[in-house]
C-alpha cells in the first residue's frame, strides 16, 4: 500500500512537472502572442463578422415584413 | 502539425491518467481483499440477484450503508457502514444511488420472513398502503382455491384478494426472497 | 477587447477556401439530417418512456401488471434512449456540421457514417428490447448489454475516423476551440465506451467505481464538449461578434480536460470505496469551478448587451438558456460534491433534478438551438411557423424549470428527513408525492414542446416537392456513396 502511494505521488509530481514544462515552453515560444486572433476563425469573407444572423423572430415582434430569413 | 500533435497528446493523456486513477488503481487496492470467497452463494441467491437486477429494484433502493455519523443510516437500523467484503461478488454491483425506498444492504436482518417478502413483492400496499413501490405480480401464480391442497395462498387484505383464487409464489419470487433474506451484514465490520 | 474592435478576417487564416458555404452545407445535408432526424425519433420515444416512469412513480398501479413496463425497466430505458439515441445521434450530427463549417471541408466518409448511423439505430432498437425484456446489464448509464454497447461504440469510432480525416485534410490553418472540443469528444467517448465494456471490473466495489467514472464522463467528456463547441460556434455566429476572449476559451478547454476526468467518484461519497479515492474526486469537482467560471465569463461577456438579438434568434434563445444552465448545473455539482451537502442530497430526488439540468436544460436545449440554425441552412428552407418555435422554447423552458424547482425543493426536505431518524421512512415517501405529480405535469409540457419540434422538422424536411419523398431519399443515399 505504501509503495503504491509512493508511486502515485511520484507519478503525479512528474505529470504536474511535465504539464508545467509544456506550458512554459509554449509561453516562451510565443504560442500565446496572438491568441485573440483565434476568435475570428468562425468568420470568413462569405459570413463576415459584424452581421447578425438568424434573427427570424423579429418581424412578428415588430410587424415588419419578412426581411431576413434565418439563412441570411 | 506540432500543435495538433500536442493537442492530441493532451486529450489522450488527461483521459488515460484519470482512467488509471479511477478504475485501475482502485482495482489493485480493493480486489485483493475481496477475492477470497467468504460467502456461500447458492443457485437461488444468484438467480434472485439476477431478478433483482432485471426488475430494476436498484433505481429505488440503494444497497450501501453510510458510516455512522454521516446521514442517519445507522440510526435507522439499516446496519453499519458497508465494506467491499460485504458484497457477494455478484455482478453487476448494486450500490445504487436512490432511496425512494429504504436501503436494502441489511434487509435480511430486518425482515427475515419469507411471507413478508412475498406479500411486499406481490402487493406492497398490502403492507403499507402509502408505499409507492410497484407490484411484481408476474413473479407469482394464481391458482383456484381448491388446487394445490396443503399450500396456503398469500394472506392478502380483502381488497387485493381475487375471489375463489389463491396466490402462490412462483420460482422467481422464491429466488428473489431467498436473495433478499441473504442480504445480512455477517461480519461485525471491524477489520 | 472593445465591442467595435472587429478586424477584417486575417487572410493568413484562410489560405484556400475551396468550398463555398453553400457547397459545404449541401454536402452535409443528408448525413446531418439523417443523424438529427433519428435523434429526434429517440427523443420522442424517450419522452414517452419518461412520462410513463414519472407517472408510475406516483401511481404505482398504473400498468402495474405489465412486467415489461415496470418502473425498473422503463426508467433505465428512458435514460438510455435519450442519452444514446437523442443526445448522441443529434450531437454527432451537430458536431459534424460545425466541423465542416470550421474546417471548410465537406463531411468526410459520408457513406460510412450513414451505414454507422443505421447500425447505431438498430443497436438502439435491439438494446431497448433487451432492457424491456429484462436483459439489462443493470449498471446505471450502461444498461445496454455489452454487445449492444460495443456495436454502438464502433459506430462512433467510424464517425471519429471522419472527424480525424476532416481535421487532417482541412482547408484552414488554425483550429478553432470548437474543433478542439469536438475532436476531444470523439476521442474520449469511444475510449470510455470500450474501457467500460472490458470484463476486468469484476468485483462489486470496483465495478461501482468504473460505473461512476463512466457515467460522469459520458456527460463530461462526450456531451459537454460537443455542446460547448456548439456554444462557442453559435454565439459568435448569430451575434456576428467574436468570442470575448479566446485565451479564456483555451484555458476552459484544458481545465475541463484536466479536472472533469477525475470527477466520477463524487457519486460514491459514503460508499464502501476507500475514502481517499472519493476525496480525489471531491477536489477535482471543486476544481471544476475554474473551467466553468471561465466559460461562463466568456459567454456572458460576448452576449452581454445583445438582448434583442437573443430574443429574435431561436438559436440564441436556446443556446443562451443552455449556456446559463451549464454554469448553474456545474457550480451546483461542485457544491453537491462537498461532503456536508452530499450527506443531505445524496439518494434523493434532488440529484435526479440535477441530472436533468445537465442533460436537458444544458445538453438538449443546446442541441435544439443548434438544430434551429443548421436545418434551414442544409435544407435551404425556412421554418414553417415562427410562433411554434416560440411555443417550443417556452414549453420546454418552463417545463424544465418546474421539474427542477419542484424536485430540488422537495429533495432537500427529503434528505433532511431521511437524516432525521425520528421521522418515519414512509413520511419521506409521502412528502414527495405532490412534487412527483408536478414532475409529470412538467413532463407533459416538455413532451408537447418536443412534439412541436418534431412537427416543425417534419414539415421542413418532407415538404412536398416535385419528387416524392421516398425517391428523394434514395437519390440522396446514392449520392452519398458515389462521392
Ligand atoms: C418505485 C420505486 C421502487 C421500486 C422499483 C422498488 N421499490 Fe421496494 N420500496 C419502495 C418504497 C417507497 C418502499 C418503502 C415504503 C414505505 O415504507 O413507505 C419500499 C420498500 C421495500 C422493502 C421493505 C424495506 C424495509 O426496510 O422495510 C423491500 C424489502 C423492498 N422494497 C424490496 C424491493 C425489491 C426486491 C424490489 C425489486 C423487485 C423493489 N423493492 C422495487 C420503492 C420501490
Amino acid at each position: 500500500m505504501s509503495t503504491g502511494a509512493l508511486i502515485l505521488v511520484i507519478s503525479s509530481l512528474l505529470i504536474i512537472g511535465g504539464g508545467l514544462a509544456l506550458f512554459l515552453w509554449a509561453f516562451f515560444n510565443g504560442q500565446f502572442d496572438h491568441i485573440q486572433k483565434g476568435s475570428m476563425l468562425p468568420f470568413d469573407e462569405e459570413e463576415p463578422p459584424g452581421r447578425r444572423t438568424d434573427q427570424i423572430l423579429r418581424e412578428i415582434e415588430e410587424g415588419e415584413h419578412q426581411t431576413r430569413g434565418s439563412r441570411k | 502539425m506540432i500543435r495538433l500533435s500536442i493537442l492530441l497528446f493532451g486529450i489522450i493523456a488527461t483521459f488515460v491518467i484519470a482512467m488509471f486513477g479511477l478504475t485501475i488503481v482502485p482495482k489493485f487496492f480493493i480486489d485483493e481483499g475481496v477475492r477470497e470467497p467468504t460467502y456461500l452463494t447458492s443457485f437461488e441467491i444468484t438467480e434472485g440477484h439476477r431478478i433483482f437486477v432485471r426488475e430494476g429494484c436498484i433505481y429505488c433502493h440503494s444497497k450501501q450503508v453510510r458510516p455512522e455519523g454521516f446521514g442517519a443510516d445507522f440510526e435507522r437500523g439499516w446496519g453499519r457502514a458497508s465494506l467491499p467484503t460485504d458484497y457477494r461478488n455478484l455482478l453487476p454491483h448494486n450500490l445504487g444511488t436512490m432511496r425512494t425506498g429504504p436501503d436494502l444492504a441489511n434487509i435480511g436482518a430486518r425482515q427475515p420472513s419469507r411471507d413478508w417478502h412475498y406479500l411486499n413483492l406481490y402487493q406492497p400496499r398490502a403492507i403499507n398502503e402509502k408505499s409507492i413501490m410497484p407490484p411484481f405480480p408476474w413473479l407469482f401464480e394464481v391458482y383456484s382455491e381448491r388446487a394445490r391442497p396443503g399450500r396456503d395462498g398469500l394472506s392478502l387484505p380483502e381488497q387485493y384478494r381475487i375471489p375463489g383464487m389463491k396466490v402462490l409464489p412462483a420460482d422467481e419470487a422464491r429466488y428473489l426472497a431467498t436473495y433478499l433474506i441473504s442480504l445480512v451484514q455477517e461480519s461485525t465490520g471491524t477489520e | 477587447m472593445k465591442k467595435e474592435n472587429i478586424k477584417p478576417v486575417d487572410p493568413g487564416n484562410n489560405p484556400s477556401p475551396h468550398y463555398s458555404v453553400s457547397e459545404l452545407d449541401r454536402k452535409a445535408r443528408f448525413v446531418v439530417l439523417f443523424l438529427i432526424m433519428s435523434g429526434v425519433f429517440w427523443l420522442l420515444l424517450g419522452t414517452l418512456l419518461a412520462l410513463l416512469a414519472s407517472v408510475k412513480m406516483h401511481l404505482p398501479e398504473f400498468l402495474g401488471n405489465a412486467g415489461w413496463l415496470t418502473f425498473g425497466r422503463v426508467r433505465p430505458l428512458h435514460l438510455n434512449t435519450v442519452v444514446y439515441g437523442w443526445s448522441s445521434l443529434t450531437g454527432a450530427g451537430v458536431a459534424l456540421w460545425i466541423l465542416s463549417r470550421l474546417l471548410k471541408i465537406p463531411i468526410q466518409l459520408r457513406g460510412y457514417i450513414l451505414v454507422a448511423g443505421v447500425i447505431w439505430n438498430i443497436s438502439l432498437f435491439v438494446g431497448s428490447i433487451q432492457i424491456l425484456a429484462g436483459f439489462s446489464r443493470g449498471i446505471e448509464w450502461l444498461e445496454f448489454p455489452v454487445s449492444t454497447m460495443v456495436a454502438m461504440v464502433l459506430c462512433v469510432i467510424i464517425i471519429s475516423a471522419s472527424v480525424m480525416q476532416m481535421i487532417i485534410m482541412r482547408n484552414v490553418k488554425q483550429l478553432y476551440v470548437s474543433v478542439w472540443y469536438i475532436l476531444a469528444a470523439f476521442l474520449w467517448f469511444p475510449l470510455l465506451g470500450l474501457v467500460s465494456s472490458l470484463p476486468v471490473f469484476d468485483t462489486p466495489t470496483v465495478q461501482a467505481g468504473m460505473n461512476w467514472w463512466y457515467a460522469h464522463n459520458a456527460l463530461g467528456l462526450w456531451f459537454t464538449p460537443i455542446c460547448l463547441a456548439a456554444a462557442y460556434y453559435f454565439i459568435p455566429k448569430v451575434l456576428g461578434r467574436p468570442i470575448y476572449s479566446y485565451g479564456l476559451s483555451l484555458l476552459g478547454f484544458w481545465g475541463l480536460a484536466l479536472f472533469y476526468n477525475w470527477n466520477g467518484f463524487h457519486h460514491l461519497i459514503g460508499s464502501p470505496l476507500p475514502t481517499w479515492f472519493v476525496t480525489i474526486s471531491i477536489s477535482a469537482s471543486v476544481m471544476m469551478v475554474i473551467p466553468v467560471v471561465v466559460v461562463a465569463v466568456n459567454h456572458h461577456m460576448t452576449v452581454v448587451g445583445s438582448f434583442k438579438a437573443v430574443k429574435y434568434s431561436p438559436t440564441l434563445r436556446f443556446v443562451v438558456f443552455a449556456a446559463m444552465s451549464y454554469t448553474f448545473v456545474s457550480l451546483q455539482g461542485s457544491m453537491q460534491s462537498l461532503r456536508s451537502v452530499n450527506e443531505v442530497i445524496h439518494f434523493t430526488h434532488f440529484v435526479a433534478a440535477h441530472a436533468h439540468i445537465g442533460m436537458y436544460a444544458f445538453v438538449s436545449m443546446m442541441l435544439f438551438g443548434a438544430c434551429y440554425y443548421i436545418i434551414p441552412r442544409i435544407t435551404l428552407r425556412e421554418w414553417h411557423s415562427k410562433s411554434l418555435i416560440k411555443w417550443h422554447f417556452w414549453l420546454t423552458a418552463i417545463g424544465i424549470i418546474i421539474y427542477v424547482g419542484a424536485l430540488q425543493f422537495i429533495g432537500l426536505f427529503q434528505g433532511w428527513s431521511m437524516n432525521n431518524p425520528d421521522v418515519p421512512f414512509t413520511d419521506t415517501v409521502t412528502m414527495t408525492i405532490p412534487y412527483l405529480v408536478a414532475r409529470s405535469a412538467s413532463g407533459i409540457l416538455m413532451g408537447a414542446g418536443h412534439l412541436i419540434f418534431a412537427w416543425l422538422l417534419i414539415k421542413m424536411v418532407f415538404r412536398t416537392s416535385e419528387q416524392p419523398a421516398g425517391a428523394q431519399v434514395l437519390d440522396n443515399i446514392r449520392k452519398e456513396f458515389t462521392v
